[in-house]
């Protein structure tokens, strides 16, 4: 099953190999989570919705036909997940960003803990200040970079699970490509936008 | 000729695959005599590397976690007899759905007037003949038809307000 593609992997399971599920867990389990955790920004609940996902991809097997990758399939199911539930922090979230008695900086931290002084002479891009950077940057840029340059995805199967047209594609992978440089940026220079 | 502008807006397209950029050969180029791009260049190959390098994988045990939720899941399917593909109503969530109350006790009241106590069950056990204000079979049907969620479409023609809860599908059978 190793050298099987995952639209035969997905036959199988829908012809009743339960070893196939497994099959499409292993395979899928760390892409999606990366995918999942850099858009909510918490593991614990990336976690859960990543399990999620896999419990529908079980409940809705039979459901998948070929005309579609089975990689679009999944990722969509995880993105509408990622979605409703992005929607639903924004209708619930009561934050208080303004600063509390004593402090002369907002009460969230929008991620990026900077490294401590010595460690300002390695180099830019450590894997920490990326992730950083990553966190910063807006949903729909974040987005694009998770699927183009961490998941790399191809243009069309971003086109595919995002439902915008290429040149959009393009267009904003570039942009989120130059707003991650700039984060990096400011953040070595010990500035913030 | 090719600005220190357009290098860098496409040096990244560029690395991806150089061969097959069209202005490949412009850009090598000039990077050869602009440090400053060059320098720029190599920034982006380090965050290119830096990427590939913040994946994230879920925590130890994950995969037994979900072993487990799926044991549950499969042990619900059998204890129903559904076949994998009926989506079972979620009881507690759809109780907190007073619009969806209203269309059930509406589905309920017109096939309670539409099915006279001839209809035949429709396999389902243990209901007894429609009486009035008991919620007939095909009720019952309907009750659970309605939770079908309408994803039965392909990934492309997913509606942006009606996401929630959407599976893609190919076709519909």
């Amino acid at each position: 099953m190793k050298n099987a593609t995952d639209e035969e992997v997905i036959a199988r399971l829908q012809a009743g190999d339960d070893a196939a599920y497994d099959e499409l867990v292993a395979r899928y389990k760390d892409r999606l989570f990366t995918f999942i955790r850099y858009m909510v920004k918490e593991r614990t609940l990336a976690e859960d919705l990543l399990q999620e996902t896999f419990i529908r991809l079980w409940k809705y097997r039979m459901k998948y036909r070929e005309i579609a990758r089975f990689s679009t399939w999944i990722y969509t199911i995880a993105g509408n997940l990622v979605r409703s539930e992005m929607r639903r922090k924004s209708r619930d979230l009561r934050v208080d960003i303004e600063p509390k008695e004593g402090e002369d900086r907002p009460a969230v931290e929008l991620v990026d803990k900077a490294p401590p002084v010595d460690a300002q002479v390695h180099s830019r891009m450590t894997i920490e200040r990326v992730r950083a950077a990553i966190d910063r940057l807006p949903e729909e840029f974040r987005e694009v970079i998770i699927l183009r340059e961490l998941e790399e995805l191809s243009y069309e199967e971003i086109v595919e699970l995002i439902s915008v047209p290429l040149g959009t594609v393009k267009s904003r992978i570039n942009r989120a490509r130059a707003r991650l440089r700039e984060l990096l940026t400011e953040e070595s220079r010990g500035s913030r936008p | 000729m090719i600005n220190c502008e357009q290098v860098l807006q496409e040096y990244w397209n560029w690395i991806e695959n150089p061969d097959a950029h069209p202005d490949s050969l412009p850009i090598r180029e000039h990077l050869e005599h602009c440090s400053s791009c060059a320098a720029a260049g190599e920034e982006i190959r380090q965050l290119r590397s830096a990427l590939h390098e913040v994946r994230d994988t879920p925590s130890a045990g994950f995969e037994a976690r979900l072993r487990e939720r799926l044991d549950a899941v499969r042990a619900g399917e059998q204890e129903t007899d559904q076949p994998a593909n009926v989506i079972r109503m979620d009881r507690s969530s759809f109780w907190k759905r007073p619009l969806a109350l209203v269309a059930t006790g509406a589905a309920a009241v017109l096939l309670i007037g539409l099915i006279g106590p001839d209809r035949e069950e429709e396999g389902l056990p243990g209901l007894d003949a429609p009486v009035p204000g008991r919620m007939t079979a095909a009720g019952v049907q309907a009750e659970r038809e309605w939770q079908v969620e309408d994803s039965l479409r392909g990934p492309a023609s997913v509606d942006q307000e009606s996401r929630e809860d959407v599976i893609p599908v190919s076709t519909a059978p």
